[in-house]
């Protein structure tokens, strides 16, 4: 353990000067972000020295304006902590002072980019219980120093629980620094095959309304778009399904080497260790990221497959946590592919002997949502759609829409057939998909509130679904008849009831 | 059935005997918010009324006036439907009390029942529209950590039995914490 006595925070400390460079190149990320249309509309479409002459300026102020920003920034910026408070004085025009009590602070989690790495600074994200207000950023902060921060806050908020009897079980981040055990890693092949396995289909139909848009905007910024006319689309088009097929082949690929780049950028030296009553879990390769959950933070547990990742036997995990009380999802933790043994492990980890969610009974949901999804979402609308498209335009090549019949059809049956659930005392699992296998895990004490929903179409037949919320999103078990929803109802509120078990 | 209550086996109470949200006597809203419910759609009928009327006022090429009483008639009769679906679905508005819980349910034709244990519960609060200061009325508004979908707001509760349950509520999260 570092030697904590070696820097006095009681006293007001600045970042390290290196936090002028990344505010900069923040700055300057930002500005880009917001004008690149306009930046590539000027960089192609360069007609007359008057308008290089005013991009020039331009950059220019930006450039200037942001290195103000910057160092105004680092120099009106320092922390220090008195009284178990974590005091932080900031603004360049507003002077803002934030206090943040220790014993509020649950972790502070460690992320280190290319620069960081360079002059081995790290950035810390001091996430705190309550409102995402109080969370913060410290830009850069030498390493050592960073860490001998961490153990001094990590401490005296050990010595602060402890003093208060009724959150004894925030003792357990105290030990956090240390790890303990390594659960699981990834290496390069593995995270290949991870970027291979990927929804790329998503990520298509993602680049095709990113298009789109971009398109719209560099329109918007004056570009000469005529080249994309319709005589052009009709060439494209008249040049043959081969040349169709090639394209689409190619963005394929394209789009599945980029994420197979991004998987690997992301996830590289992919590390999960067991920490007292936790994970630690560290990744990235330009960026280093470095991240801690607590077990009882952990709301909701699910892991998904994919056909192509079913071929490789791997899953995605995914812990849901509740940070603040305004839940942000760059709280769960992603772990991209991992097996279902190592995926069982981790369950062992946070629910302990009552993960045997496999010996469960596994109830069915009723045959009614099969026939609803078929005649309401599979046949009905499909046939309104085709009709009102041939008495409107009186062509009958919409016929192809009826296409969408037998898909529906039968991803109805397969969703049907994969929906199940189990509970015992402690959770309540779900499986559910048409193409993916969706399972998910709430431990019953994470409950927040639950609601029974019944459509005409189920009241009429006795059948119900149940919405089970918490505080990381819901899941909701459709078509179960009612006696027995509200069976379940029931149990799970008693449950709920009668735990005093800390939730979050 | 059977199926359900063989999992149940193993479990340390009997199913059939915890308390049933099928056993809840469920309190009805009060008559006085049904008025307030007639009044606000009133209001909005004649706003709209009076927008339509001056849509008229100024079609001078005569584009939908040849139409217009059909338009004026397909209107009250969505005016007088939904008079008649307040009625129904104000039926089932009702809410109930447990010792740790508290249940509301609503809607006529998509019916939902949300329940929300008072260990749960982050904080609530009352308020009040100007028609409920009129008819001394009040909303009594529950929020959990599950999000804004799942938070429950009982309206057309008198001011002091709100806060009386507001009060009852915090007492209860109390005691839980």
């Amino acid at each position: 353990m570092l030697d904590v006595e070696n820097f006095d925070f009681s006293i007001k400390t600045k970042q390290s000067p290196v936090a002028i460079i990344l505010l900069i190149w923040k700055y300057f990320i930002n500005i880009i972000r917001q004008f690149w249309p306009a930046l590539i509309a000027l960089f192609i479409g360069r007609r007359s020295g008057s308008i290089s002459d005013l991009v020039l300026l331009a950059i220019i102020v930006v450039a200037v304006s942001s290195l103000f920003f910057a160092i105004a920034f680092y120099l009106r910026f320092s922390f220090k902590i008195i009284h178990d408070e974590l005091l932080i004085e900031k603004g360049v025009f507003k002077k803002t002072k934030l206090n943040i009590p220790i014993e509020r602070i649950q972790t502070l989690n460690f992320e280190q980019g290319i620069i960081h790495q360079v002059f081995n600074v790290v950035k810390i994200d001091v996430d705190t219980a309550g409102s995402a207000k109080n969370e913060f950023t410290f830009n850069a902060l030498e390493k050592d120093k960073a860490e001998a921060l961490r153990n001094l806050v990590l401490e005296r908020k050990s010595i602060l629980s402890n003093e208060d009897p009724n959150s004894l079980l925030d003792e357990v981040v105290e030990k956090e620094t240390y790890p303990v055990q390594k659960v699981f890693s990834l290496n390069l092949k593995e995270l290949f095959i991870i970027g291979l396995t990927q929804n790329h289909l998503r990520t298509l139909v993602l680049l095709f309304f990113f298009c789109l848009w971009g398109f719209g905007e560099l329109q918007d910024a004056g570009l000469n778009v005529d080249f994309i006319n319709k005589e052009n689309a009709e060439l494209i088009l008249n040049s043959g399904i081969l040349i169709i097929f090639g394209l689409t082949i190619f963005l394929l690929m394209f789009i599945i080497i980029g994420t197979a780049i991004r998987t690997i950028l992301k996830f590289y030296d992919y590390k999960m260790f067991r920490v007292a009553s936790g994970f630690k879990i560290q990744s990235g390769l330009f960026n280093r990221r470095e991240n801690a959950v607590l077990d009882y933070k952990i709301q909701q547990i699910n892991w998904v497959n994919n056909p192509l990742k079913r071929l490789f036997k791997i899953h995605q995990l995914q812990l849901k946590q509740a940070s603040s009380i305004e839940v942000s999802s760059k709280k769960s933790i992603k772990i991209p592919g991992i097996s279902i043994d190592k995926i069982n492990e981790v369950l062992n980890f946070v629910l302990g002997q009552q993960a045997d969610y496999n010996e469960f009974v596994q109830h069915k949901i009723e045959k009614a949502y099969l026939v609803r999804m078929i005649m309401y979402y599979s046949i009905f609308p499909w046939i309104a759609i085709s009709i009102g498209l041939w008495y409107f335009t009186e062509e009958a090549y919409f016929y192809f829409i009826l296409f969408m019949i037998p898909y529906m059809i039968i991803s109805s049956i397969v969703s049907f057939k994969k929906w199940t659930f189990g509970f015992n005392n402690r959770i309540l699992y779900t499986h559910n998909g048409v193409f993916e296998n969706k399972n998910n895990i709430i431990q019953l004490h994470k409950i927040q509130n639950i609601k029974i929903k019944q459509s005409p179409y189920q009241w009429k037949r006795n059948l119900a679904s149940l919405r089970i919320y918490t505080a990381a999103g819901s899941i909701e078990i459709p078509y179960l008849k009612y006696e027995h929803a509200i069976k379940i109802n029931d149990f799970l509120l008693y449950k709920v009831e009668l735990n005093s078990e800390k939730w979050y | 059935m059977d199926e359900l209550n063989n999992s149940f086996k193993n479990l340390q109470v009997e199913i059939d005997h915890l308390p049933s949200i099928n056993q809840l006597n469920f309190d009805k809203l009060g008559k006085k918010y049904f008025s307030i419910m007639i009044l606000n759609s009133i209001i909005f009928f004649f706003i709209v009324l009076i927008g339509l009327l001056y849509f008229w006022y100024i079609d001078i090429k005569d584009i939908v006036k040849p139409y217009f009483q059909w338009i004026l008639i397909t209107y009250l009769l969505i005016f007088l439907l939904t008079l008649f679906f307040i009625r129904k679905s104000f039926e089932f508005k009702a809410f109930a009390f447990r010792q740790k819980d508290i249940s509301y349910k609503s809607g006529w034709i998509w019916r939902k029942i949300t329940t929300i244990p008072f260990n749960r519960v982050q904080h609530c609060e009352v308020s009040q529209g100007i028609f409920d200061r009129y008819f001394g009325l009040a909303k009594l508004k529950i929020y959990t950590a599950g999000g804004s979908s799942s938070d429950v707001s009982i309206p057309g509760l008198e001011v002091e039995q709100a806060n009386d349950l507001k009060h009852f509520i915090l007492n209860k999260v109390e005691i839980d914490a």
